[in-house]
């Protein structure tokens, strides 16, 4: 491998800063520099919803940083903050920055992530926020601590909804509202979302569904939110939740195909020799899932990056290319209301689901014909056996008949034995569209 | 190999849980995480890089 090859990273967050660790991991010896427009080291998102709002993360806000700081030096990366990429440059290969500096590289990995979305006529307001960046968290948590008061969040999508609870526990009022008619539609048939949300109620927090909520009207502080109907809920803070979009405005006219994020083949290549995509940016097929789309999760981030960081190692080898592909069922986790919410595979509304249950812990399984999706609450370890499932392609009912069991089973491996209840089934329909 | 988890920066998330069962468990008292086996042998080992490279908290590590 050539000493003077430079791979050049826009985005440094948890996708960029895995492809710099692998590739040190996987003996990479060139120069790696990491572009990043935020103004402060990288640092997990995760936790802003959750631990920081609340104010239980161990260490305070270092708890955040993604590596302390000491690493970039020892692991030879090259981090410069507060510089903001313009565009992927292909003639001499390379990213050109918002202050017209010109880095010229030899491979160039986009990671740059995606932002809040909001919603006409709701940005900017004073007193109407989102939860993307520790800027963000830190302005939240601000207005959070002059309470309590009424807060209204606008969505019942994951983020949204941590948001409710970290609120809720801290003595605010909250009002969720929701335009579609269940929780998480966008991800889970309505059954699902609805028993993701049981503890609300415990959490002091009001969820209502098929919400027309109508742009703010005029004023400079938005004192209420209004629906279509007449009906209005105070507010002294709003926080909208309503899901994000990739950040890919900055390579339009770079050639590379976009829609709905980077277009990427399954080792994360662009369309553009040499040019990578990675992490809530990138649209990757997975063979798992046979899906091809954008998946905004954390893990997927992880694995992206280390995928790319094999390949670009790959090609700076003069051996045949063999590139490693994205062949592991991808998993999220959420902490709704008390619980632990994991996710692996795809999930979509329109499945088949079975949901199994014994006290607190649940299983659940989605699919079509073949096993989909694995859901689990407070019960990780059948989220792993779940993903075993899933990369095998077992069948909608072999799914069905391990959740059976799976529920009930102990969380604690072979040997310590819970104290089982009897499962109850429950199978849900496909929700009509 | 050792695997060193760090208790205080656990956040209980469970995902080393998913990458290897075998590994880790979660305390559901505590709601931190348990290691099974300290010292995987090489054929576990695969397992336990992942469950590393999983957690959100930074608090595994693998030392020699
Ligand atoms: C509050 C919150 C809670 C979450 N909770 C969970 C969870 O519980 N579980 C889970 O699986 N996932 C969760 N996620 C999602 C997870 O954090 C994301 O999937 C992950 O951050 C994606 O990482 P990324 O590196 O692809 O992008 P990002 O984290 O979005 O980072 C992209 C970086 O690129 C920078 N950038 C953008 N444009 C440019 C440019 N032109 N030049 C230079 N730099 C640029 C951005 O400023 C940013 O720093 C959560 C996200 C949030 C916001
Ligand atoms: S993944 Fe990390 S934070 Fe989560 S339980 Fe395991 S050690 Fe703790």
């Amino acid at each position: 491998m050539s000493r003077s090859e430079r791979v050049l990273i826009v985005g440094a967050s948890v996708a960029g800063v895995s492809v710099a660790e692998e590739l040190r991991e996987q003996g990479f010896n060139g120069e790696i520099v990491l572009l990043s427009d935020e103004d402060c080291e990288p640092y997990d998102r995760p936790p802003l919803s959750k631990q920081f709002l609340a104010g239980t993360l161990p260490a305070g806000r270092q708890s955040l940083a993604l590596r302390d700081s000491g690493w970039y030096e020892k692991n030879n990366v090259c981090l410069r903050l507060s510089t903001k990429a313009a565009k992927v440059t292909t003639d001499i290969l390379g990213v050109r920055t918002a202050d017209d500096e010109h880095f010229p590289a030899d491979h160039v990995v986009i990671a740059t992530g995606a932002s809040a979305r909001t919603l006409p006529g709701w940005s900017g307001l004073p007193g109407v926020l989102v939860l993307r960046t520790l800027r963000d968290a830190d302005v939240l948590a601000a207005c959070l601590e002059r309470g309590p008061g009424r807060l209204v969040v606008l969505g019942a999508g994951f983020i949204g909804l941590e948001v409710a609870t970290a609120a809720a526990d801290a003595g605010w009022v909250v009002q969720v509202l929701e335009r579609a008619d269940a929780p998480l539609s966008r991800v889970l048939p309505p059954a699902l979302g609805r028993l993701c949300v049981e503890g609300a109620v415990g959490h002091n927090v009001q969820i209502d569904y098929s919400m027309d909520v109508l742009e703010p009207a005029g004023g400079d502080i938005v004192q209420e939110v209004r629906l279509r109907d007449g009906r209005t809920f105070p507010a002294d803070l709003i926080v909208l939740g309503v899901g994000v979009v990739p950040n890919t405005g900055w390579l339009e006219g770079s050639g590379l195909e976009c829609h709905d994020g980077v277009v990427c083949d399954g080792s994360g290549r662009t369309t553009e020799p040499r040019v990578w995509a990675v992490g809530d940016v990138a649209r990757w097929p997975n063979s798992v899932t046979e899906q091809h789309i954008r998946v905004e999760q954390w893990q997927t981030a992880r694995d992206h990056g280390r995928i790319v960081a094999g390949a670009i190692s790959q090609c700076t080898s003069t051996e045949p290319l063999d590139l490693p592909v994205w062949d592991t069922a991808p998993y999220f986790w959420s902490d709704l209301f008390g619980r632990k919410v994991q996710l692996s595979g795809h999930a979509s509304p329109d499945m088949n689901s079975v949901i199994t249950r014994t006290g607190k812990r649940v299983v659940a399984v989605l699919g079509d014909d073949r096993l989909r999706a694995v859901l689990a609450i407070d019960h990780p370890r059948a989220i792993a056996v779940g993903r075993r499932l899933l990369s095998r392609g077992a069948t909608f009912s072999e799914g069905v008949e391990w959740a059976k069991g799976a529920a009930s089973a102990s969380p604690k491996p072979a040997g310590r034995v819970a104290n089982a209840v009897t499962p109850e089934t429950l199978t849900t329909p496909p929700q009509a569209l | 190999m050792r695997i060193h988890l760090n208790l205080e920066e656990c956040l209980g998330y469970g995902n080393c849980v998913v990458e290897a069962p075998d590994l880790f468990d979660l305390d559901e008292d505590t709601n931190k995480a348990i290691v099974l086996i300290e010292n995987p042998d090489d054929g576990q080992l695969e397992e336990a890089r992942a469950a590393v490279r999983s957690c959100p908290a930074a608090a595994l590590r693998l030392e020699r």
